[in-house]
């Protein structure tokens, strides 16, 4: 993977990091040292993991116009994905898409971000940075976003509450 | 004025919002999200608006699967042309009248560009909402 710097702080809080080359983005990470762990207790119960959770009782035309239920693997990697990089804020919104997808929107200020899952452990970002601004895309598996807590992974729901004693 | 007659970059054209979190989110400035703008899969030649010349917002609603579990968006149709969108009138007898389609977004369009035109129209869109379901407005 090539170097990467911070260029351009988004907020005090979220800041996303781009390659030398070429000046994309490749992966949004949070500004942990001004940032309170979320317990995952607390995470659990967030409307975001809520939602995620009744995306896998969709059923084809969920919408009455036609759209595909949400893959299992796009709420799974959803999952992964909040839970693996629990500093970046959780989404302002999450939705399915009507193709099958996951879709997680951020709204800093002027700058939108979304994340579509889309399955196969793949995030397809695009971002705005301000409300006329070009639109930016790129793409990238879920292992490659910076580890900021490598360790950390999706518990099975049985687990939860165990697994956030232990953190 | 037909239906069939070519859409005026002064119409006001409106779009059916399904009354669904994925769709509008009260909780947000912009409400409207980009999958509403997104083509689903029978939408191969393009997705629906009404011309406002022939159609009420309401009977836009009323036209719904589920009728007036909908919101409805007006989008001048000039603002579909200065995203080089075009409007087609599309006539159908199953549908309310003044029925047209965007043709350029359909589902085997450009994904990128499919993702920015539904956010740019889901913006426009949040700021002329112009018929709420009645549910909701019940329940404010």
């Amino acid at each position: 993977m090539a170097e990467s710097k911070i260029v351009q702080p988004l907020s005090l809080e979220f800041s996303a990091i781009w390659s030398d080359r070429g000046q994309r983005p490749w992966g949004v990470v949070f500004d942990a040292s001004s940032y309170t762990f979320t317990p995952l207790s607390d995470f659990r119960g967030s409307a975001v993991v809520r939602d995620l959770v009744s995306f896998s009782k969709l059923t084809d035309d969920w919408d009455d116009e036609g759209a595909l239920r949400p893959r299992i693997e796009s709420i799974s990697d959803a999952h992964e994905f909040i839970a693996r990089y629990r500093p970046v804020p959780l989404p302002d919104r999450i939705t399915p898409t009507r193709d099958g997808a996951i879709l997680a929107e951020w709204f800093v200020g002027d700058t939108y971000f979304e994340a579509e899952f889309v399955g196969g452990g793949i995030v397809e970002w695009m971002a705005r940075r301000s409300k006329v601004g070009p639109f930016e895309h790129w793409k990238q598996q879920i292992g490659e976003l910076p580890a900021i807590q490598p360790d950390l992974t999706w518990p099975p729901t049985s687990t939860w509450t165990t697994a956030s004693r232990a953190a | 004025m037909e239906e069939f007659d070519p859409v005026n970059e002064r119409e006001s054209l409106l779009r059916r919002i399904p009354n669904q979190p994925s769709h509008y989110d009260s909780k947000q400035h912009l409400p409207i999200t980009r999958v509403a703008f997104e083509p689903s899969q029978k939408d191969t030649d393009g997705i629906s608006v009404f011309r406002e010349l022939f159609s009420s917002a309401s009977q836009v609603a009323q036209g719904a699967r589920t009728p007036n579990d909908c919101y409805v968006a007006s989008i001048y149709a000039r603002r579909f042309f200065s995203l080089d969108l075009s409007v087609v009138p599309d006539p159908d007898p199953n549908q309310p009248r003044g029925h047209a389609l965007v043709r350029e977004i359909h589902t085997k369009m450009d994904k990128k560009l499919r993702k920015e035109l539904g956010k740019k129209l889901a913006d426009i869109a949040s700021e002329n909402i112009v018929f709420s379901p009645p549910s909701i407005i019940q329940l404010k």
